[in-house]
């Protein structure tokens, strides 16, 4: 009997390892720029939601997540024309291109379920649906990020940047204005 | 045919007319519709600021990738058991859960220029040298608008899906260094900061980079 029970945990061991197949990949296009990033926030976002919307389903489900997002500002050197810098012996004015939102960033590993709801006669949230919770988050995130106040701040490390770059190579009076945004 | 007889038939070819017309211009809610499920809506909740960092990251190139990982497990006994007991599955008992996710990466590849210290800077009279840090991959991004789900069966916890998602950014990763990107950011910052240097009057402008530290 303890032999049997042996050799069912051995096979329950063998089919219970994980299994990878394999993985495809496509380098889909490769962007040229030249964007100096100054500012990243990294803000937190509660993901919260409330199944219940569907009539004809029995009972509830709820879901309370959380993920991190690093959003990241900067402004793009290549678009500085020769005409945006007027030099005068060892006086430089620059005139750099509007501070623009550059990228934001949900790491996988910041995503966390922190407590889960599910009605007895309901079925658990799939991937797919915490996917696409998860994407609602995204857009909220989006939508606010101005709100934070990162581009004044990008601008302002951006400005501080180039003109300690411009003193180091040499410059008396360095300022610096921004293009409006468009 | 007498009277009330034709009044019926105009009435019922009337009526008929005027329910196609107003089916055909969806007036009604679709039979199929009554049945979908609602998506699920998260709530508007607020951003926290956690850190706010200065930096100094000259990004040259941005690689978009698509990448594909699965993963196939046997289900353990305790899903079996939870199934059979699950009146919705009717019985379907899966021996095995299968997860296919397709994921579009975006990868940042430049300079980070808070690594460069004043003796890395060399000027005499119009000519100005740099000495730049190597080139690196500034951040790997995968986000949840690019994660499609492709294929589900049985249960998935949330930390089997972000062991997924970090094999996708992995793989993002060595496409990278295979299609020896680093060389090209370190042109491309190159030809950035010329064109800069030179707008700033600086007619000789000598770049090089460093070699990454191992």
């Amino acid at each position: 009997m303890k032999m049997k029970v042996y050799k069912y945990f051995l096979l329950l061991v063998f089919f219970s390892c994980k299994k990878e197949n394999q993985s495809a990949a496509i380098l889909m296009a490769i962007q040229q720029n030249g964007t100096l990033v100054t500012s990243e926030y990294v803000v937190n976002k509660i993901i919260k939601a409330n199944d219940n919307q569907t009539w004809y389903k029995l009972g509830d489900r709820k879901i309370l997540m959380s993920c991190e997002a690093r959003i990241k500002a900067g402004v793009s050197l290549q678009n500085v024309k020769a005409e945006d810098v007027v030099v005068d012996e060892r006086n430089i004015h620059i005139q750099l291109p509007a501070v623009q939102l550059f990228s934001i960033n949900i790491p996988p590993e910041s995503i966390r379920i922190h407590h889960l709801e599910v009605g007895l006669l309901r079925d658990e949230f799939s991937t797919s649906e915490r996917e696409k919770m998860l994407s609602q988050a995204e857009t909220q995130i989006r939508n606010l990020s101005d709100s934070l106040g990162i581009l004044k701040n990008a601008q302002e490390n951006a400005s501080a940047y180039i003109m300690n770059l411009m003193r180091q190579s040499g410059f008396e009076t360095v300022t610096i204005n921004f293009k409006n945004r468009p | 045919m007498k009277n009330w007889q034709r009044i019926s038939l105009i009435l019922v070819i009337v009526v008929g007319l005027l329910l196609w017309f107003l089916s055909k211009n969806s007036f009604f809610p679709s039979f199929k519709k009554i049945f979908d499920a609602k998506e699920v809506a998260i709530d508007e909740t607020p951003l926290l600021i956690k850190e706010i960092k200065p930096l100094a990251q000259l990004v040259t190139i941005t690689a978009y990738n698509e990448i594909l990982v699965d993963s196939v497990m046997k289900t353990s006994q305790g899903e079996r058991i939870g199934a059979i007991l699950n009146p919705l599955h009717f019985g379907k008992i899966l021996t095995s859960k299968k997860l296919v996710i397709i994921g579009k990466t975006m990868v940042q590849v430049g300079v980070d220029l808070q690594k460069l210290s004043d003796d890395d800077i060399i000027i005499s009279n119009d000519s100005i040298h740099l000495a730049l840090p190597a080139a690196e991959i500034l951040d790997i991004i995968l986000n949840p608008s690019g994660t499609e789900i492709f294929s589900e069966q049985g249960s998935w916890t949330n930390e089997a899906v972000v062991d997924l998602k970090q094999k996708i950014q992995k793989r993002a990763e060595a496409i990278i260094l295979e299609q020896n990107l680093l060389m090209i950011a370190e042109s491309r910052t190159k030809e950035v900061l010329q064109q800069f240097l030179q707008s700033a009057g600086y007619k000789h402008v000598t770049i090089q980079f460093k070699t990454p530290l191992m």
